[in-house]
């Protein structure tokens, strides 16, 4: 099969949703209502185009002054004057009415300049007026002779068509979407009281796209920023790891947990620590980082509910300095402020550190944060974390998310909301536990994949400078309350005493 | 400044320097820069013959078009002056001095009371002041 002449934009992220670029020659419609982005798209792919790829380019401008065009590129970290000095950009300022006669003449002067710097890409910005048809031209007849032109000229042409009813689902069934090889619709989208920009290539002749609507940035110093929306199926590389490591073990730090989980989590494994708020799911995070820190195991701490100051400190006050480890590049630590959280954005966010500081460890805190923002009932939530988890699997990294369940005496559910479940490996429930008039902290691993789990309810306890530990199920004797095994429905939430002769029978932890 | 700059006649050779400093490669009707700058076809004519003739000014040599093509060619060694002349005109305050001491040029040029009479009876931009607004 012959190699393929795809024209790469060039612009971050839209190349991998074209699956590697748009087949030269295509005639490019961008579509979108006032302030979409259309004139910074097109401009970046003549710019991205000359800088990256060598090949000149020409803007035509209707509406837009050129300087301000320059000015406004300027701030994006575009030197276009630069451009033209070398002959590789040129920007023409015409009218709609001039610019349509001209293109239907044979030796049309617009063509004849862009043939000047050889120019392979064109960007006309604001196409819109063609139906206004030109000298009783009928506008499909106009816009055919466009396309007609640039054809002749082996232009690979973006042409900017302000579209303000695409507010729909619907095309909009102008005849240039039918004539277009390829259309790119941009939208501002309400995502409660924030405004998202979304593209979606609509279709594209000659090659394979990813369908849907992904996210995008305009941002200062670097132009157009294209975030794959997260549902959208990943390369083939992704599912493959899936099937994680059933040999290397990833140790908790935390005492007395890892004679329970079988002497730690597998590589590639998920594992969520569910319970109410202040049981000691953060606790455990630290010391899970603090270990993999000791042990010279690159590991990630993506926090959305507190700032790395709060982290660092929480930290301390369980005797774990973090910062000789951050200095040596083995721990990282990250804060994301879920306010109007982009999901695609985020996950972008995540992915590129996970493929940049290669992680051992990843812990999460907390999968509640994202649920209250993308909410649990659609699929929003379910895609993200299924994204995220095939994300870690593929890396091979022994991922912990730590999840807020709301009950504080026992739990009805292992997840409430978040019917995750089944796609986890590994689940570890902490209960706070009433006997007496003490609340007690309960741990019991619930669910652990591919391993034997005797799902007992453990007791710990957190120790000021010493962070979290799992106590013996039979306490040294002078404790003053009975141990754990001596009751039974524990994360029920009305334990009960056992009579005394049954406790050794039912205890298979002694 | 404008003693540097002796192609310039009159505000509309301004107007239209400027705009081509600006658009520096265009592609119009020679009707539809007479609407974009508002002044008289006629005198958006005269005005590119000036520039055409001071070399600012390339333009396409085919007439069968009804577009034509308009190259700035304002450059260090024919108009150094035009990074000051930009600056000058960025402002209101500076853009009325230059158009005062072109009219002064312009009256100063054509000072016989007929050809003065004549000029004040051609048509002129609109005045901003009494807020209708210039044809843009």
């Amino acid at each position: 099969m012959p190699e393929r002449d795809l024209v790469k934009t060039g612009i971050a992220g839209l190349d991998a949703i074209l699956t590697g670029g748009i087949p030269r020659g295509n005639v490019i419609l961008l579509e979108g209502a006032i302030g979409t982005g259309k004139t910074t798209l097109g401009a970046e792919f003549v710019y991205r185009g000359a800088t990256l790829f060598d090949e000149p380019g020409m803007i035509v401008l209707f509406e837009v002054s050129p300087h301000k065009l320059v000015r406004d590129a300027a701030q994006l970290g575009w030197d276009l004057p630069a451009l033209e000095r070398e002959h590789k950009l040129k920007i023409v300022f015409s009218s709609r009415q001039a610019f349509w006669q001209e293109l239907r003449k044979a030796d049309s002067m617009l063509l004849e300049e862009a043939a000047t710097i050889d120019a392979r890409r064109l960007f006309v910005d604001g196409v819109a007026g063609v139906d206004a048809s030109v000298d009783g031209v009928d506008p499909r007849d106009a816009f055919h002779a466009l396309v007609a032109g640039l054809q002749r000229e082996n232009l690979t042409a973006v042409l900017a068509l302000e579209a303000s009813a695409l507010e729909s689902d619907k095309a909009s069934g102008r005849p240039e979407e039918s004539i277009a090889d390829t259309v790119i619709r941009l939208r501002t989208e309400d995502m409660s009281r924030a405004s998202v920009r979304s593209i979606e290539i609509v279709k594209s002749r000659g090659h394979d796209f990813q369908m849907g609507r992904h996210s995008f940035r305009i941002v200062d110093e670097l132009g157009i920023q294209v975030y794959r929306r997260v549902q959208a199926p990943r390369p083939a590389s992704r599912d493959r790891a899936a099937a994680y490591d059933t040999t290397t073990r990833v140790p908790t730090g935390i005492p007395g947990l890892d004679d329970i989980v079988n002497g730690g989590y597998f590589l590639g494994s998920t594992t969520v620590v569910a319970g109410i708020s202040g049981v000691g799911k953060s606790v455990m995070a630290l010391q899970y980082i603090a270990e993999g820190a000791r042990r010279g195991e690159r590991s990630l701490m993506l926090s959305l509910d507190e700032q790395v100051p709060q982290v660092m400190r929480n930290a301390m006050a369980i005797g774990i300095d973090l910062q000789p480890a951050i200095d040596q590049g083995i721990v990282r630590l990250q804060y994301d402020a879920p306010q109007e959280i982009e999901v695609d954005y985020h996950f972008n966010g995540i992915e590129q550190t996970v493929q940049e500081f290669q992680p051992k460890r990843v812990v999460l805190d907390s999968l509640s944060t994202y649920g209250s923002n993308m909410g649990t009932q659609g699929r929003a939530f379910r895609d993200f974390f299924h994204a995220l988890v095939a994300l870690m699997k593929e890396h091979q990294i022994a991922a912990v998310y730590n999840h807020e369940n709301p009950e504080m005496l026992g739990m009805s559910s292992m997840m409430g909301d978040f019917a995750m479940s089944s796609l986890v490996d590994n689940i570890i429930l902490m209960n706070w536990v009433e006997t007496g008039d003490a609340f007690r902290l309960g741990l019991t691993v619930a669910k652990m994949r591919a391993n034997p789990c005797s799902r007992l309810t453990h007791e710990c306890e957190i120790l000021d400078g010493q962070g979290l530990r799992v106590l013996p199920r039979h306490l040294p004797v002078g404790v003053a309350h009975l141990p754990f095994s001596a009751y039974r429905g524990l994360i029920s939430r009305s334990p009960a005493r056992r009579p005394p002769e049954t406790t050794d029978r039912h205890d298979e932890d002694k | 400044m404008l003693d540097r700059i002796d192609i310039l006649e009159n505000p509309c050779d301004l107007d239209l320097l400027i705009f081509f400093a600006r658009h520096p490669l265009t592609l119009l009707a020679g009707q539809q820069l007479a609407v974009l700058l508002g002044y008289e076809f006629a005198q958006i004519g005269a005005s590119l013959d000036r520039l055409r003739r001071g070399g600012l000014l390339i333009t396409s040599e085919n007439q069968t078009y009804i577009a034509q093509k308009y190259v700035f060619a304002a450059g260090d060694q024919n108009a150094e002056w035009l990074p000051d002349l930009l600056q000058l005109n960025s402002t209101r305050e500076g853009r009325l001095v230059m158009i005062r001491a072109l009219k002064q040029r312009s009256a100063g040029e054509t000072g016989s009371p007929a050809k003065r009479a004549k000029r004040d009876a051609a048509p002129r931009p609109v005045s901003n002041k009494r807020g209708k607004g210039r044809i843009r």
